[in-house]
């Protein structure tokens, strides 16, 4: 036991095992992506109100009941439209807050100007004249959900960073004493503030008048070629590797992974929410791929793991499994992982962080021959087997997806367990007869 | 004794919180207050309590959330504890947290 153990431990000490670490550290750590992570959490319920109407608006069509153009349709998309709809607004604030709250700004004034630069260079007023010939104040909303995700991004991390630069060089408009601190601070927000309008307002109105397009095309053109590398297949199988690898070492490597993913993956699905609400069918984007992650029990798809250890003669994996049951029916597994454990455990991490990826590859199979249906619907929440599958679908098809995880990932985990099992179970022994021992 | 449990998103934490109020309750250990948190919103509500317990997933954070919170003992739960919420050993943490 004492030999595995060392050897176990040299593993984790090599030089590019403790590089790996420091680099999933540090991505866990960057501050960017913690605020993206953070806000992408803290919108999390505007999201499912959002999807909860979609939900109700889209069932009756299923029947035929009702069609895209039913008053009843368009009545239950209402709340649908200024939720998802307006998605990147909120996005914007959210994290302008959060990342100036990191950086130790003031958030809410960073918040909000965020939101304002974005609706400047996203949607700005325009004056337009309609058909009885009144003429109507406008901001088009079409930039304001899935499209303008990036651009939201964009302009909140750099005012922001823009906001951070006038601190440090301590630019801002200095009030004598006597003036009162909640005054002088309001006064402190306003240089930046006004550096970012000149910037920001100043590089859209260039951008329209040189070039055909407008700022966020521009940026949505700039970032679409990273963007597309990481929404691919082989993209995803990146993606699913990585989270389920940073686990291993204890982080929590799905937030991490996910805060880079959700802006896409919110992308696809409002796109196609537009097109089922335009009677299209919707398409399939790699980035659905990378919730075959955590389709059967939590990452790296524990519960057939669960299952197995139920009866275990080891008495440690019998009570873990026992504790983690119900919660990897939930989709939730921090007690696999930390008690089986998973963390820190090369036999069991192989088939951990292999699982998934080959639970991706027959998944995409399923896409690719038209069984699983794409997702239209933003469900984004911890929710228990197959819900978010089918919810995020409505079609029967995609609760077959946990199913899959079920079967291969039990096949991957199997030979690991047994070797485990064995393990602990002489472990296990050998610890009972020290105590027999040490009692006599 | 107030307890300020925090993880990735506050649901796996919120098993190990049922637990240590159950046991605490149990024991006459005295818990008044029990929460579960996200790391997107510990912030707000840190000052109401007595001592910040992190989950293992969200131990690399700890140098961070002790810089937010200042003076307030944080504490990280060692893996096997959470994985079982083991409320005996957690609450023994507590109180050599609480005597530091």
């Amino acid at each position: 036991m004492a030999a595995e153990r060392l050897a176990t431990d040299k593993l984790l000490e090599t030089p590019f095992m403790k590089s790996l670490q420091r680099f999933g550290e540090a991505l866990a750590n960057n501050k960017v992506l913690s605020s993206l992570s953070n806000s992408m959490m803290g919108m999390i319920a505007i999201i499912m109100v959002g999807a909860i109407f979609q939900i109700l608006a889209t069932i009756p069509t299923l029947f035929g009941w009702a069609t895209n153009e039913s008053p009843y349709y368009q009545l239950m998309m209402g709340p649908y439209n200024m939720t998802m709809g307006l998605l990147s607004l909120a996005l914007a604030f959210f994290l302008g807050y959060n990342y100036a709250r990191s950086l130790g700004l003031k958030p809410l004034i960073n918040g909000l100007s965020a939101m304002i630069l974005f609706l400047m260079v996203a949607a700005p007023i325009r004056t337009v004249t309609l058909q009885d010939g009144t003429t109507l104040s406008a901001i088009d909303s079409s930039t304001l959900g899935g499209v303008g995700i990036f651009t939201a991004i964009v302009v909140a991390i750099l005012s922001v960073r823009i906001a951070h630069f006038c601190e440090q060089r301590n630019i801002a408009i200095r009030m004598p004493d006597v003036v009162p601190p909640f005054l002088a601070e309001t006064f402190n927000g306003l240089l930046p503030f006004l550096f970012n309008v000149i910037l920001w307002y100043g590089l859209s109105t260039v951008v329209v008048t040189y070039t055909d397009t407008t700022l966020p095309v521009l940026i949505n053109n700039v970032l679409s070629k990273p963007i597309a590398a990481l929404n691919s297949v082989p993209g995803m199988l990146v993606a699913v590797f990585l989270a389920c690898l940073m686990w291993f070492f204890g982080i929590h490597g799905t937030i991490v992974v996910l805060s880079a993913l959700m802006p896409i993956a919110l992308q696809a699905i409002t796109e196609n929410a537009a097109a089922v609400a335009a009677g299209q069918e919707p398409k399939f984007y790699p980035v659905m791929l990378f919730l075959t992650l955590a389709c059967a029990g939590g990452t790296g798809n524990t519960l057939s793991l669960v299952l197995m250890a139920l009866r275990s003669k080891s008495e440690q994996l019998r009570a873990v499994s026992r504790a983690a049951l119900i919660p990897g029916i939930c989709n939730i597994n921090e007690p696999v992982t930390f008690g089986f454990p998973i963390m820190y455990n090369p036999i069991l991490a192989i088939p951990y962080i292999l699982n998934p990826i080959l639970v991706a590859a027959v998944v995409w199979v399923g896409y690719a021959i038209g069984f699983f249906k794409p997702a239209y619907i933003p469900v984004m929440a911890v929710l228990p087997l197959g819900v978010m599958e089918f919810l995020s679908t409505l079609a029967w098809q995609n609760l077959l997806i946990p199913v899959v995880g079920l079967v291969v990932s039990g096949l991957c985990y199997y030979p690991f367990f047994k070797v485990y099992e064995k393990q602990l179970v002489e472990r296990e022994a050998a610890a009972r007869a020290e105590a027999a021992a040490s009692a006599d | 004794m107030k307890i300020l449990l925090v993880c990735a998103g506050g649901m796996s934490t919120s098993i190990v919180m049922k637990k240590l109020q159950k046991y605490s309750d149990e024991h006459g250990l005295g818990l008044e207050h029990i929460e579960a948190r996200g790391l997107d919103d510990y912030q707000e509500v840190y000052q109401k309590f007595d001592v910040i317990l992190l989950g293992p997933q969200v131990s690399h954070k700890k140098a961070e959330i002790q810089k937010t919170v200042g003076d307030k003992p944080v504490g990280v739960i060692a893996p096997a504890d959470y994985a079982l919420a083991n409320a005996e050993n957690i609450f023994k943490q507590v109180k050599q947290l609480l005597n530091k």
